[in-house]
């Protein structure tokens, strides 16, 4: 009966991942009049993300583990992918700054020219598995000390050997490897990836993000990240219950970093180069956000965060950064109104926060009087946009204010803040997606018992 | 004789200037079920920190099954500690005392002590960590509940079964262990009928009132398949019926699935109750051991609970 | 041999007083609220840009005390907008907050300034070239340890002398009985945050001195340097936070000299992770246990 049952599963998820991949390859193949260049990107740079999102998702929502090593492992990754297939014949122009540098093969050049297409991707997919491993192994060795730090200070650590990393891969002397401080490129790319005349520059992210991150979910759900959850719930506890802290960390830490280090690789392959200077810390935090939008302890808010992510900071909000004049003045008004009208409904959202915590603006403290300044300061605010926008509509200037290069990434922030202080479950909290139907449906039972 | 358990020798814990367990020797024989009473602070939970590994004791020496797990080695800081008594015998690189003994009684003390512990009067130290005790078949509760509240009563029953697994990682992640999972999952089951908690077996842990939650943490002891079971404090905050049913449902378990049990508790008509044996423990050392009707008489356990006037 | 190594070490001494300026503010914060506070590397930036256009528009005697006064009054926003309303959170989520913060104050930055390096004004009479023993340096090397001497002193007088500094004290030992103790804990922690970023606004105006230019994310290394040598003298400890760091600052500042640029970021952080695995609690940190 539950034999039964699992298998249907099975066969549910493994419809719904096939017709995933063949909507993107629909995608990828019509022209480029119907589908957005910048969609293809958005779904690329997603799929990545969502890998590393769910590989720090692992560490910091599953084992309860506060590691901020992530950008360390995806330079390792990226490295490794990238020094195993530049071209044999482009290694003298990539290294040229060291005569001689370069391995003198390249994995995928090799196969792809033995065996073609079927080659090429056994491949990528060997030195993305070889690039997991690199980044799993100094994740072992980096665990040995680190993982014996609580909290924050696993935290820092982390961080400060990420920051190693990036520098002793810049080091000159290792340049006949890493080609030293700068650029790696010419290797196998997503777009090296055809059938025919079929594209699948953007199903190949897809399928290696897809297949990494349902072996992070099967590992979850096994009784190995059952008791990364107790490490995660009640450290003290689970050590009692007879789980090994020690390998148990470990073990976490180690899987998260090969598929820090997959994806790693695989954003080389979606740049088509690859330079240390670009895993700063700060690309960890955005990760990091990532996973706190979409609700730390869901690998399905996870997934679903890094598209958001991704969508807003290369594509929706694209318009901000750019400097705009109105065309003539409907589009003002139709600007104004759309404005007017979100400041009412965050006006009104608002207020019915407070409404409903019950909390009142004018109270009375002891025999006083008092007044709950933040909301009136919110309030004052609102109406100050509210009349500056009047203002705007009324005035006879046609250019949007504060569009300029960078507001994008200021919105992006705020909203990010937002999230964080007020929606701190993220989208998803600690469910997955299809949890939410199993709920529902017990919640139903429930009702139904009732009666 | 029967079959000695648990052998608690000289055990000794100092927290800076505090001793808080002072020389406690004590037996559990298989079968038994043994309270450590005293008075607040008397150092009950810092006992069974040592037993199960959680501190490392600044000396003494504690036996499962015949077995020593614990053999204290003073290292950096805990050199300067107070030991007790008989430090000679648990620290490295010592022999036994010089006086008192003829040379044949120490060579015989010696190897009766080499057979008890191959690794004793070397340098190894013995100071496992809490999981490796219970991976030999001792399983603990805590004073201050602590279950794993994200997770529902069924799964925080099943995370205790992880330790008696055969699968490694690979197998787990691609699911060639579902026969043991599914045997995991019956074992489960009999367990929540056995602690009478099967209708909740999908509610959040954390959600049920505070006797059911006792009884999850025992079940869940339970499910790492101990040989001996330490309950420290299981009636805390339990009306007299639910601490009438907790001492039903201990003898129970002992006498359906042979376990030993340790307890500590404050509830007295739990104690006389259900022990076998009982210790009272006060600052830090062991002031009476006994049968309940010895402890209920004797005059040390009641100054020791009622205190004693100074001038008397 | 010292005549070489001298400017370094001068250097050194020199950017390491700044580092414990900074690292006063991260080490003050986490004793009280057990938070890396991940935006102080960034408020050290915006007190340069702060003074990048004060000096501009006005004379130093009014723009030095406008980018204090300036600088101190975000530090209390930040706290009281993303801290304040995480008091009982999760640790994990205030630091996720902070972060938060520092992507940000640097984002604003970045938008405000177009992102384009600002050159920093010439501080008169710190600015000028001396001679010491030999090798010529700005005089802000010579007067910075002194400096982070006198600021720590008084600090310190502060926190042992005055009430508040014992409310600060209290609050530090044990968050939650000092709130008991009727302490206003929201005032100690504005307190906190005010003591950190002054200190962290002169530490701006000695650092940039020596770097001449501000941009966005100029803050982030220093700030997290900084860090390192507040866990490196033991987390909570203000002596502690000093003396890492002058002593990340002059090992840094050799290791350039040694000709090794690319492995002095990551000294200091193996320097961290060596302190960590050593000695957990740092110099002069104190040993925390968890009851079971």
């Amino acid at each position: 009966m539950i034999k039964k049952k699992d298998y249907k599963k099975t066969w549910i998820a493994l419809l719904i991942a096939a017709a995933i991949l063949i909507l993107v390859v629909v995608l990828d193949n019509l022209p480029s009049k119907v589908v957005p260049s910048m969609l293809l990107t958005v779904l690329q740079k997603g799929a990545i993300y969502a890998l590393v999102a769910v590989s720090m998702n692992l560490l910091n929502g599953f084992t309860g583990l506060f590691s901020l090593g992530q950008a360390g492992f995806m330079l390792l990754g990226a490295y490794t992918y990238a020094v195993l297939t530049v071209p044999v014949a482009r290694q003298a122009s990539v290294y040229q700054r060291y005569p001689g540098g370069g391995l003198g093969f390249s994995v995928t050049e090799s196969l792809g020219n033995s065996m073609g297409q079927l080659g090429l991707f056994l491949g990528v997919v060997l030195c993305l598995i070889l690039a997991g491993c690199v980044a799993g192994l100094f994740a072992w060795f980096i665990g040995l000390p680190v993982l014996k730090l609580k909290s924050d200070y696993l935290a820092i650590a982390t961080l400060g050997f990420a920051e190693i990393i990036r520098s002793v891969v810049q080091y000159e002397g290792l340049g006949p490897v890493t080609n030293g401080s700068n650029l790696l490129y010419g290797f196998t790319g997503f777009s090296d990836f055809h059938m025919g005349e079929l594209k699948l520059t953007t199903m190949m992210p897809f399928l290696f993000a897809g297949a990494s991150i349902l072996i992070v979910v099967l590992l979850i759900n096994s009784t190995y990240g059952r008791a990364f959850k107790a490490i995660r719930d009640d450290e003290v506890a689970a050590e009692a219950m007879g789980i090994n802290l020690a390998r148990h960390k470990r073990m976490s830490f180690v899987i998260s970093s090969f598929f820090a280090g997959i994806s790693g690789a695989m954003l080389a392959m979606f740049q088509a180069s690859v330079q240390a200077t670009a895993f700063k810390a700060a690309m960890t935090y955005e990760i990091l956000l990532i996973v706190v939008i979409g609700g730390i302890g869901s690998v399905t808010g996870s997934v679903l965060g890094s598209f958001l992510f991704v969508g807003c900071s290369e594509w929706w909000l694209r318009f901000l950064d750019n400097e705009t004049i109105l065309k003539n003045f409907s589009a003002k008004v139709q600007f104004c109104a759309l404005l007017a009208a979100l400041i009412a409904v965050v006006v009104g959202f608002g207020l019915l926060r407070l409404k409903r915590s019950g909390r009142k603006i004018i109270f009375r403290s002891g025999k006083r009087i008092a007044v709950d300044w933040g909301p009136v300061l919110a309030l004052a605010l609102a109406a100050l946009a509210l009349g500056w926008d009047v203002w705007f509509l009324l005035s006879s200037n046609l250019k949007l204010p504060l569009l300029r290069s960078g507001f994008r990434m200021v919105v992006f922030s705020v909203v990010i803040m937002i999230v964080v202080l007020f929606f701190r479950k993220g989208i998803m909290g600690d469910q997955e997606l299809w949890d939410l139907r199993r709920k529902r449906r017990s919640a139903k039972a429930k009702a139904g018992a009732g009666k | 004789m029967r079959e000695n358990v648990l052998r608690v020798e000289n055990a000794t814990m100092q927290f800076g200037g505090v001793v808080a367990v002072d020389n406690l020797n004590l037996e559990i024989n298989k079968g038994e079920i043994v309270s450590l009473i005293g008075p607040n602070g008397a150092g009950k939970t810092t006992a069974f920190n040592v037993i199960t590994g959680v501190y490392a004791p600044s000396n003494g020496r504690v036996e499962f099954c015949g077995e020593t797990i614990v053999r204290n080695h003073p290292q950096g800081k805990m050199k300067k500690l107070y030991k007790g008594q008989n430090p000679e015998l648990y620290t490295t690189g010592l022999r036994l005392p010089d006086t008192g003994i003829t040379p044949e009684e120490r060579t015989l003390l010696e190897a009766d002590e080499r057979e008890r512990d191959p690794a004793a009067f070397t340098d190894k130290v013995l100071c496992p960590t809490p999981d490796r005790i219970t991976n030999l078949g001792m399983a603990r509760t805590f004073q201050n509940i602590r279950l794993w509240k994200s997770q529902t009563v069924f799964d925080n029953i099943l995370i205790a079964k992880h330790l008696r697994r055969t699968s490694n990682l690979f197998s787990a992640t691609f699911r060639m262990n579902r026969r043991e999972e599914e045997a995991q999952r019956a074992d489960v089951e009999r367990l929540l009928d056995i602690v009478g908690l099967g209708g909740l077996r999908d509610e959040l842990a954390t959600s049920l009132p505070y006797g059911k939650q006792r009884r999850l943490e025992i079940a869940r002891a339970l499910a790492t398949e101990p040989k001996l079971l330490l309950l420290d404090e299981p009636a805390a905050g339990m009306n007299p019926q639910e601490t009438n049913d907790l001492t039903e449902f201990i003898a129970r378990i002992r006498s359906e699935l042979g376990l030993t049990v340790f307890l500590i508790e404050h509830h007295m008509d739990l104690v006389m109750d259900i022990s076998d044996r009982i210790y009272v423990l006060d600052f830090g050392g062991l002031i009476a051991k006994g049968t309940p009707a010895d402890i209920q008489n004797d005059q040390r356990v009641i100054d020791a609970y009622l205190g004693v006037a100074e001038d008397a | 041999m010292l005549e070489q190594i001298l400017p370094y070490l001068l250097a050194g001494v020199s950017v390491g007083g700044q580092y414990a300026l900074i690292a006063i503010g991260y080490t003050m914060v986490y004793g009280i609220l057990r938070l890396i506070n991940f935006a102080h590397g960034d408020i050290f930036t915006v007190s340069g840009f702060v003074m990048v256009y004060a000096a501009a528009t006005m004379p130093l005697t009014l723009s030095i005390p406008l980018t204090i006064v300036l600088t101190v009054a975000l530090a209390v926003l930040v706290e009281k907008v993303a801290y304040r309303p995480l008091r009982t959170a999760p640790r994990m989520s205030v630091m996720i907050s902070a972060i938060g913060m520092s992507y940000l104050l640097q984002n604003s930055m970045w938008y405000l300034t177009g992102g384009l390096p600002k050159q920093y004004p010439v501080l008169p009479w710190i600015s000028d070239s001396v001679n010491v023993a030999g090798s010529s340096t700005s005089r802000v090397t010579v007067v910075t340890p002194f400096l982070v001497v006198v600021l720590v002193a008084g600090l310190v007088l502060l926190i042992k002398r005055t009430k508040i500094g014992m409310a600060m004290r209290a609050a530090s030992r044990d968050f939650e009985t000092a709130q008991l103790m009727g302490i206003k804990i929201n005032n100690v922690i504005s307190f906190t945050f005010v003591v950190g970023s002054f200190l962290a606004a002169v530490g701006s105006m000695l650092y940039f001195s020596n770097y001449a230019t501000v941009t966005p994310t100029i803050g982030a290394m220093p700030g997290l340097k900084a860090f390192v040598a507040a866990v490196f003298g033991g987390i909570g400890s203000i002596p502690g936070a000093v003396i890492g760091g002058f002593i990340i600052g002059i090992c840094e500042s050799l290791i350039k000299g040694a000709g090794l640029t690319t492995f002095s970021d990551a000294f200091t952080f193996a320097l961290l992770i060596v302190i960590l695995a050593v000695k957990p609690t740092g110099l002069f940190g104190e040993n925390l246990t968890e009851k079971v």
